[in-house]
């Protein structure tokens, strides 16, 4: 975390600078590689906010859709299309298949865009799911391809596992990498209204990179979700990352109209706040969430969701 | 918010009359006094502005089948929503028959309707006539008498230039009311070291307050001769007085403005001395008021002309230079307000205040200073609203300070249903905003702050309760010790365990982190983050009817770039309340503290005599214990005994500068005689 906050500190630092003309002849011969002048702020920005945001979305397997934003990131409960890069575990509550796709527009900083897709369907006594995501632009990129399985063991208890290929480029100059990495999820629901969660991701350790024994990060989750009454979820998960220290999420979903869903969420990940809407008409669905950071500032995602049968309600 | 203090007041006073069970609520709302006095820094407080009403109800029940909106929202533990689905119950069934009728109207339950039973009754739909005759035997008389000293000899008392008067605080109050429609009183106050009598103090006292007030006589909403306090809208433009803010209960972070009260507190700033009217007609409230007082400051005098440097705020006048301050610069205050009533559930105001001090307003040199206001005068003028859709409560203000900078909070209270609410709220007070009778919601002040609150309770089942809150605030420009633009956060969350009636248990963990100066300058001080959190467990219950405990143990950690402290704090109390006809209470704590640092130092509610309080900063390593003793003479005379003492375990002396004793121990008592016809 306190990297985290180091990293958000040179980013204010360099968005400060960007403010400065860099056009100024000054500046110019200064830097007399005109090419570096222009690139510098722009990507230690870029690649402050995609590590920055990418430690909170791609890298552990979470936050990835609108609604999961909108909740604060407190989605491993969730029982959806989205399940498995949420907590795959979550497919063994899915009957029907389902496709989503996201988008994110992160800090509305140009090159910090979040694409998803997601495909999840049932097959045999469980369900089957692939996901992509991947954030960043030509100088850096992120992105995640996954393969998952889940179905449940019993009424109250499922279990999933899933292959994550994270390809990472960073250039000009200094390569890609792909490398797989493993989670496993699991489900309990004690009884109707209460749902736990628990997901290890990485658990291998998996390198990176034999340079400074840099490795993907290892987290930890747990999560709770209570219903509360007929219109209302609370959900609430901590995670616990090897390197950093534990953060924890909370989030509400209220069901307004039939139709319309109303969300908040707030996160200790860098203190942030988030708020969505949502719409569930037949078999579409749309979410749409706005989440502001404290020193970040604002970023917006949207999520689109298509479920190929009207029966079984995903939760 | 409002019904924690009722319940306080059922806590230290009613029980007298055998009410008992209601004591284990005032937990709550000594809760709520905690955090004004973790966030403020202050350790005493007159509660009488705020508990009066609350008495006064308890003596004179409302009847809730004639009392309109805004006398049920008088009703101090009624929120927004249960108010609006009282008087819809009522409107569709009719007349309310029995109270227990009213667990079927949405938002009561058993409980609420247990701690509400003493303050209202199921009466006619008589109209009241307001006659002479009517006044003179259905008024009230209340007065009190309190003194108090230190019994230790403090440094200050000593000196050549030390504190003027003597030690003890002296303190009487009266106070003459009939219903809700008159009220008549004065307060007169000495604190300690404050000279009694001499030039300039005609009655001896250096705090003299009195009012005379009317309410609701035809048109007639309010009226106010002598000194009162205003309050409108969110506090974002004019709210003198004290009010509650972040706390526990998340409905707390919405005001509901009482507009013009009389002013009993010995609290020597927050009032206006003056006059003030407001009319109704129908939906319409218009309201005026002007305040002409002079104020504490410290005045400079630059190339011969007096200018004001500070506002002393303390109300302390006990040495030479506070009495040099003392009344130093002429203010007026003159001040409008219109409120309109678009239906039922909606209604928005506009405010507008002018103020003017006699002197112009020196600008500090260091940088977070820039913004403060220099002019002599100043007007701000805001808008107000709240609208209620469905079960969703919206509510705000947006002031502008001509000529320099605007303000703006706005908020939404949802309540879901089964005991679950949320509440959301933002603000924005721009660094150039300076209204000096603005009193919002806020981190710091009315003034250069930005920030987004989220809270929550819950009423998991029957015996477990969550409230919690967020709350994330920066500061756009400067400020004292902080020279950088920063940002922080406090937050909370509490599990409380009710499994019976008579007990509670409850779990804290609260959090703040804010920017500040390190403590070493490079070429300027960088700013770095400090953090204080603390863990509470705390139960309380009733081992018999007339014996009730609570215990406390609270740690905190205090961090601050490579400086960690920590402090700890027990307590017990016992309070012993034999049931009536013995006519006594006794309440006992005795407290163990241990703290590294001041900046790890601990607040806890202390029990005080009746309309004051007690929140200390226990700091250092020592025991403290005290004893409130009540007894009730006659049914018109009650007299309260109240003895403290701390004693230091790591210091030969305690206190410091003029408060300075030469010895470990610091002991305090107090009397109080209360005389009610």
């Amino acid at each position: 975390m306190k990297a985290i906050c180091a990293l958000v500190d040179i980013a204010k630092c360099t968005k400060g600078l960007c403010e400065i003309p860099f056009q100024h002849s000054l500046s110019r011969s200064y830097f007399s590689d005109v090419k570096t002048t222009e690139l510098r702020p722009r990507f230690i920005i870029i690649a402050c906010v995609v590590f920055f945001s990418s430690a909170a979305t791609a890298d552990g397997g979470e936050k990835v859709g609108a609604r999961s934003m909108a909740l604060g990131g407190a989605s491993l409960t969730m029982a959806d299309g989205w399940s498995g890069a949420n907590n795959v575990a979550g497919l063994g509550h899915l009957h029907a298949t389902e496709i989503g796709a996201a988008y994110a527009h992160h800090f509305f900083l140009p090159g910090v865009l979040n694409a998803s897709f997601a495909l999840a369907f049932p097959l045999g006594g469980g369900a089957f799911a692939l996901n992509a995501t991947s954030i960043g632009y030509q100088g850096y990129s992120n992105s995640h391809f996954g393969v998952g399985y889940g179905r449940s063991l019993s009424d109250v208890f499922a279990l999933g596992a899933q292959i994550n290929g994270i390809h990472l480029n960073i250039g000009p100059g200094y390569g890609s990498r792909t490398i797989l990495v493993g989670c496993i999820g699991a489900l309990f629901s004690p009884n109707e209204q209460l749902r736990l969660g628990v997901l290890v991701y990485n658990p291998t350790r998996t390198k990176m990179s034999a340079f400074a024994d840099e490795r993907v990060p290892t987290r930890f989750s747990l999560g709770a979700a209570q219903q509360y009454g007929e219109k209302v979820t609370l959900l609430v998960q901590v995670d616990k990352d090897l390197q950093y220290p534990l953060h924890v999420s909370a989030g509400l979903e209220y069901q307004l109209l039939d139709q319309l869903f109303l969300r908040m969420g707030v996160s200790t990940l860098n203190r942030s706040f988030a708020f969505g809407i949502g719409f569930k008409r037949g078999t579409w669905a749309i979410d749409l969430t706005e989440r502001w950071d404290q020193r970040l500032g604002f970023g917006a995602a949207c999520s689109f969701g298509y479920r190929f049968s009207r029966k079984g309600r995903s939760s | 918010m409002r019904w924690a203090l009722a319940i306080l007041l059922l806590a230290c006073v009613v029980s007298s009359s055998g009410q008992h069970s209601n004591a284990l609520e005032g937990a709550s709302v000594e809760q709520m006094l905690e955090f004004i006095a973790e966030t403020l820094e202050e350790e005493e407080f007159d509660l009488s502005t705020l508990l009066d009403q609350v008495q006064y109800l308890y003596d004179h029940p409302i009847n809730i089948n004639r009392a309109d909106r805004l006398q049920l929202q008088s009703l101090p533990f009624l929120d927004d929503f249960q108010v609006q689905a009282l008087l819809d119950h009522r409107t569709t069934t009719g007349r309310i028959l029995t109270m227990y009728e009213l667990q079927g109207v949405e938002g009561f339950d058993l409980r609420q309707i247990e701690i509400m039973a003493p303050f209202v009754r199921l009466g006619a739909s008589e109209a009241g006539v307001l006659n002479w005759g009517r006044v003179k035997s259905e008024g009230t008389h209340e007065a009190i008498l309190r003194a108090d000293r230190f019994l230790e000899r403090q440094r200050g008392y000593e000196m050549e230039n030390g504190y003027v008067g003597s030690p003890e605080r002296l303190y009487t109050r009266y106070r003459f009311r009939y219903a809700d429609h008159i009220s008549a009183g004065f307060t007169l106050e000495k604190d300690a070291g404050e000279p009694f009598g001499g030039p300039g103090v005609p009655l001896g006292f250096d705090h003299q307050s009195g009012h005379v007030y009317v309410s609701n006589v035809g048109h007639l909403h309010q009226l106010a001769v002598g000194d009162f306090q205003a309050q409108f809208g969110q506090g974002l433009t004019q709210w003198s007085g004290m009010a509650f803010g972040r706390s526990g209960d998340v409905k707390s972070i919405k005001r509901s403005a009482r507009g013009i009260v009389p002013f009993t507190s010995a609290e020597e700033n927050a009032f206006l001395r003056g006059g003030a009217l407001s009319l109704r007609f129908n939906a319409l409230d218009v309201t005026t008021f002007m305040s002409r007082k002079r104020v504490d400051a410290s005045v400079d005098t630059i190339h011969g002309e007096p200018m004001l440097r500070t506002f002393q705020r303390s109300g302390l006048h006990a040495t030479r230079s506070q009495l040099a301050s003392k009344d130093a610069v002429g203010e007026t205050i003159l001040g409008g307000h219109a409120r309109y009533r678009l239906s039922s559930r909606a209604e928005m105001g506009l405010t507008s205040v002018y103020t003017e001090y006699a002197l112009p307003t020196l600008l500090g040199p260091k940088p977070y200073q820039r913004f403060n206001f220099t002019s002599r005068s100043l007007l701000v003028s805001g808008f107000d609203y709240q609208c209620m859709l469905r079960n969703f409560l919206l509510f705000g203000e947006s002031s502008v300070h001509w000529g320099a900078g605007s303000a703006t909070v706005n908020g939404v209270l949802v309540s879901l249903g089964k005991g679950l609410g949320i509440s959301l709220l933002h603000r924005y007070y721009a660094p150039s905003y300076q209204a000096p009778m603005a009193n919002p919601i806020a981190e710091t002040g009315a003034s250069n702050e930005r920030g987004v609150y989220m809270g929550m309770n819950a009423k998991l089942n029957g015996k477990w309760t969550f409230n919690g809150y967020v709350d994330l605030f920066s500061f756009p420009w400067l400020r004292y010790r902080v020279d950088a633009p920063s940002d922080g956060m406090e937050g909370m969350a509490q599990l409380t365990f009710r499994p019976t009636y008579a007990w509670s248990i409850y779990g804290r963990v609260r959090m703040e982190k804010k920017g500040i100066n390190a403590s070493e300058a490079l070429v300027t001080y960088p700013v770095t983050e400090q953090s204080k959190t603390s863990y509470r467990l705390h139960w309380q219950g009733e081992i018999s009817e007339s014996l009730s405990i609570r215990t406390r143990i609270e740690w905190a950690v205090y961090a601050r770039s490579e400086q960690v402290d920590h402090g700890l704090l027990l307590y017990q109390d016992v309070l012993w309340k034999p049931p009536f006809p013995a006519k006594y209470g006794v309440k006992l704590r005795v407290v163990v503290f241990d703290t590294e640092d001041y900046s790890a130092r601990l607040y806890a509610y202390e029990h005080d005599v009746l309309y004051a309080s007690s929140i200390p900063a226990y700091h250092g390593r020592g025991i403290r214990f005290y004893l409130v003793f009540n007894h009730s003479l006659r049914k018109w005379c009650a007299v309260s005994m109240r003895i403290a003492q701390t004693y230091y375990s790591d210091r030969l002396s305690n206190g410091s500068g003029l408060n300075e004793v030469a010895l470990p121990t610091r002991t305090q008592v107090k009397v109080q005689i209360r005389l009610k016809l």
